[in-house]
């Protein structure tokens, strides 16, 4: 994969993943849940292909079927009871509600999703550095020891089985008591190269202050220029909230904002603002065009 | 003035009553190159250690170490991150952080370097090592030969006036090693970073060192060029063994009046030699009577080989193909190998040969997907686990601390015999077969590498198995418990187990092994007496069979070199 949005300064990165990932959770206007999921959607199928059909159908619709139908199940509240289903009310605004929240999380996930693709632990590690560079240290350590870990848990196991130790095939007794002497060499291992680990970064000046981190990321002009627009975007739904433009109720009663046209200039610069990915891969797939096209 | 000084050292560990260092005293220039040598334990380690107060151990010192004038003890740890680079022997423990390029700013990041500067330091870095190529990788994807080139630019990267190696290329093939060391060589010369580098390999290190110090039981027996420390050792038959191989054939065959030429040290000073003691020694046979050529030494071990070989092979895999997953690559590709009794089969062959996967095949821990393995003639994986591992085939995989799990010696051992209900004398028997008395109950983890494997291989033996499989068991012993070590597999094989080898060690391999398999690309290319397959190559072989080319063909050990020298 090969992403325009991938190259980009990762606070710029964080930042639109933080307005993408709060939005549905503060303002559950279906229109603008409908944008948010339509633009994630969109650039979940240029990040990953049709592998965006293995997030879909298993995490993003199984959440939203389940909030959709759970909801007006357990809240009865809202006016409009529709029918009783075993001396419960079923209301129009508990279904409304459960659909706007199934709506909510689907987006949540699937934002998710690219920012998966998107954040390696390069990056978060980058931004940790940024602020707190003694943690990102430590996950950075961390990233490193989970798999060394694991894979010398496997070898411990081939060694016992290599020696005539191994239990496969034995009783679960024997397995669970075999399971717990790997562990425990695990640890005696862990804890013996350690030592090494310790030296080796004391030795290099691990202690000292003020630590700094090294920046594996430049803020270039068009950082600046994405993190202009995001501003933008940002500040136009800081006003529209602001002016009241996009709030909505849903209990006692069902109430949103009337699609005026200052409504509907909103939800398009909402949507400007959560494709800029899906519009950068679009330019740099057309320039691309150009350049080959010229060749 | 001399960069490092180290006047009237010694140095006790609590509660030891031997001190660890006894009375050092050595100066090192600016720009030296210094080898220190010796064998296991004879204080190398704490020495180096002393010149870094980081990691220093704690004990009672007496006596001074002093670094460009000033006791060493007095610089404050930025200086000293700065100043004293320091790496170890393990290359996977030494790395700390999950990228390549994390790992290569960690000291200027401790350092707190601006932005830039750490740029430039870290891009010159990673351009002088050739990391480029894998700047952005995760560690975990680097073999064991970047990991400690990584962990070697990572300190360089700090600019220290002085560079200290504890054994660094012993985790490390011979490729990789010598890889290892023309780095070191190219710091030196074109950094002008003063080394000091203790190390087992010494063949790699005698042409590159300007002094040799020479440590044993905490002193230094000798310190001086490479000539005159070689010129001391060969005295001594017990020392000799870490020799490099061209020293040894010059100070084993040497005439009286060749005593004044420098002693030669790589293979073309080598080779240089042979053709000048050839030359003089038919001059000198000429002169007397003409003589009929003797016979080739090698042809009656080879008949011996043959009739050995008529017996049925133990385990026999013939055209083994091995992949781990369905669309991973072929790692072995129709592999074929046979493994009698009492044979030692030695394993030779680059990393990613397939050279430990045939093995792990062969011994029915792995499962091919085509071809067959004959245990005694039945398929191995008809036996099931518990009839064949541990009775049938032991073993040994390349990091011996893995076989253990309990916390001495003795409870490991214990463990097979009770889960085996075997008599309990069988501790004892195999504590003596494999002269473990004295490290009976100690931890794993506190016992030498040397020992540890010697520990692992009892635990295999408790069973008595028929084969074992050793991968990498030579792997950071030194000179001189290899020959201890080549003893012992000798006796079992004469007792009738089968051993398999996986080394690197081609001098060790060409020593000791009955059969020898190159492996390449997933496959045997050459097989037979290491005689057979050590002479006809060129550059894979010992540096005796690359000393000898041409003038000696056939002899592969330096020991070989010296009977036929000896003999003309």
């Amino acid at each position: 994969m090969r992403d325009a949005f991938d190259t980009v300064n990762p606070i710029v990165a964080f930042v639109f993943f933080a307005f993408a990932l709060i939005m549905p959770m503060l303002v559950m206007h279906p229109v603008l849940l409908g944008i948010s999921l339509a633009c994630a959607l969109a650039w979940l199928f240029i990040l990953r292909g049709k592998r965006a059909w293995g997030y879909i159908l298993k995490f993003a619709l199984p959440v939203m079927l389940l909030t959709a139908v759970m909801n007006p199940l357990f809240n009865h509240a809202g006016v409009t009871i529709l029918f009783y289903l075993r001396h419960n009310p079923i209301t129009l605004e508990s279904i409304v509600y459960g659909v706007a929240s199934a709506g909510m999380l689907a987006s949540v996930v699937l934002w998710f999703a690219c920012f998966n693709a998107i954040f390696t632990s390069d990056k978060i590690v980058y931004l940790l550095g940024r602020f707190a560079p003694s943690l990102s240290l430590v996950l950075s350590m961390a990233l490193r020891f989970v798999p060394l870990f694991s894979h010398q848990a496997k070898r411990i196991a081939q060694a016992q089985r290599g020696a005539g130790m191994g239990t496969r095939g034995g009783s679960i007794l024997a397995r669970a008591r075999n399971g717990l002497s790997i562990l425990s060499s695990l640890i005696t291992w862990a804890l013996e190269s350690s030592v090494t680990t310790a030296d080796s970064m004391r030795s290099r000046g691990y202690g000292l202050h003020p630590r700094r981190s090294f920046a594996n990321y430049r803020f270039d002009g068009r950082d600046a220029l994405v993190g202009g627009l995001l501003a933008l975007g940002m500040l136009c739904t800081a006003l529209a909230s602001y002016f009241k433009l996009i709030g909505i109720r849903f209990f006692p009663s069902y109430k949103a904002n009337e699609a005026t046209p200052l409504f509907i200039a909103f939800c398009v610069i909402y949507a400007l603002t959560l494709l800029i990915p899906v519009m950068m891969n679009s330019i740099e797939a057309y320039r691309w065009h150009l350049l080959r096209s010229r060749i | 003035m001399a960069l490092v000084e180290i006047k009237d050292l010694t140095f006790t560990y609590p509660e030891a009553d031997k001190a660890a260092l006894l009375n050092i005293d050595l100066s090192v220039s600016e720009g030296e190159f210094v080898l220190i040598a010796g064998p296991s334990g004879c204080g190398k380690s704490t020495l180096l250690r002393m010149l870094k107060p980081a990691l220093s151990s704690f004990g009672s010192v007496s006596g001074a170490v002093l670094f460009g004038g000033e006791p060493v003890e007095a610089l404050d740890l930025r200086r000293q991150t700065s100043e004293i680079g320091f790496v170890m022997q393990d290359p996977e423990m030494q790395i700390a952080t999950d990228k390549v390029w994390h790992e290569l700013a960690f000291g200027l990041e401790s350092l707190g370097v601006d932005q830039s500067t750490m740029r430039v330091r870290v891009a010159e870095m990673a351009n002088f090592f050739g990391i480029q190529k894998w700047f952005h990788s995760p560690v975990s994807e680097l073999s064991g030969g970047q990991k400690q080139l990584l962990c070697l630019a990572s300190v360089m990267v700090m600019q220290p006036r002085l560079l200290i190696l504890d054994e660094p290329t012993s985790q490390l093939d011979p490729i990789a090693a010598a890889d290892f060391f023309d780095t070191l060589k190219r710091i030196n010369s074109e950094l002008g970073t003063t080394v000091m580098i203790t190390e087992h390999r010494v063949e790699g290190l005698f042409p590159i060192a300007d002094k040799v110090v020479f440590m044993r039981n905490g002193g230094i027996l000798h310190s001086g060029t490479p000539e005159s420390c070689a010129e001391l050792l060969s005295r001594d038959p017990a020392l000799s063994a870490v020799l490099p191989t061209a020293m040894t054939v010059y100070y084993e065959t040497r005439t009286e009046s060749m005593k004044d030429l420098p002693a030669p040290i790589t293979v073309r000073d080598g080779r240089a030699y042979l053709k000048r003691i050839l030359e003089e020694k038919t001059a000198a046979a000429k002169k007397a009577l003409p003589q009929a050529a003797a016979p080739s030494p090698a042809r009656p071990r080879e008949k011996a080989q043959k009739s050995k070989r008529s017996e049925k092979p133990v385990i026999s895999m013939r055209d083994v193909w091995f992949r781990y997953e369905r669309n991973s690559d072929d790692i072995l590709k129709g592999a074929s190998l046979e493994i009698n009794a009492g044979e030692l089969t030695c394993i030779i062959g680059g990393n990613g040969a397939g050279k430990t996967t045939a093995v792990m095949t062969a011994s029915g821990m792995l499962k091919p997907y085509r071809g067959r393995v004959l245990l005694d003639g039945k398929p191995i994986d008809k036996y099931s686990d518990g009839e064949l591992f541990g009775r049938r085939v032991g073993v040994l995989l390349q990091n011996p601390i893995l076989s253990f799990v309990h916390d001495s010696v003795r409870e490991e051992l214990e463990a097979v015999i009770k889960k085996n209900k075997l008599d309990k004398s069988r501790l004892d028997e195999i504590a003596e077969l494999m002269e473990l008395s004295g490290i009976l109950e100690s931890n794993p983890y506190d016992i030498s590498g040397g020992e540890l494997q010697r520990a692992a291989i009892a635990k295999l033996l408790v069973l008595e198995p028929r084969i074992l499989f050793l991968d990498e068991a030579t792997k950071g012993m030194d000179a001189f418990f290899k020959v201890k070590f080549g003893a012992l597999l000798r006796k079992l094989t004469a007792q009738g187990t089968a051993i398999v080898l996986i080394s690197h060690d081609i001098e060790f391999c060409a020593e000791y092994a009955d059969r020898l398999a190159m492996f390449f690309d997933g496959g045997i290319i050459a097989e037979g007496t290491p005689k057979e397959v050590l002479s006809g190559n060129n550059f894979y072989t010992t540096v005796a069979a690359r000393i000898g080319r041409g003038m000696m063909d056939g002899a592969v050990t330096a020991g070989e070199l010296i009977e036929r020298i000896n003999r003309k």
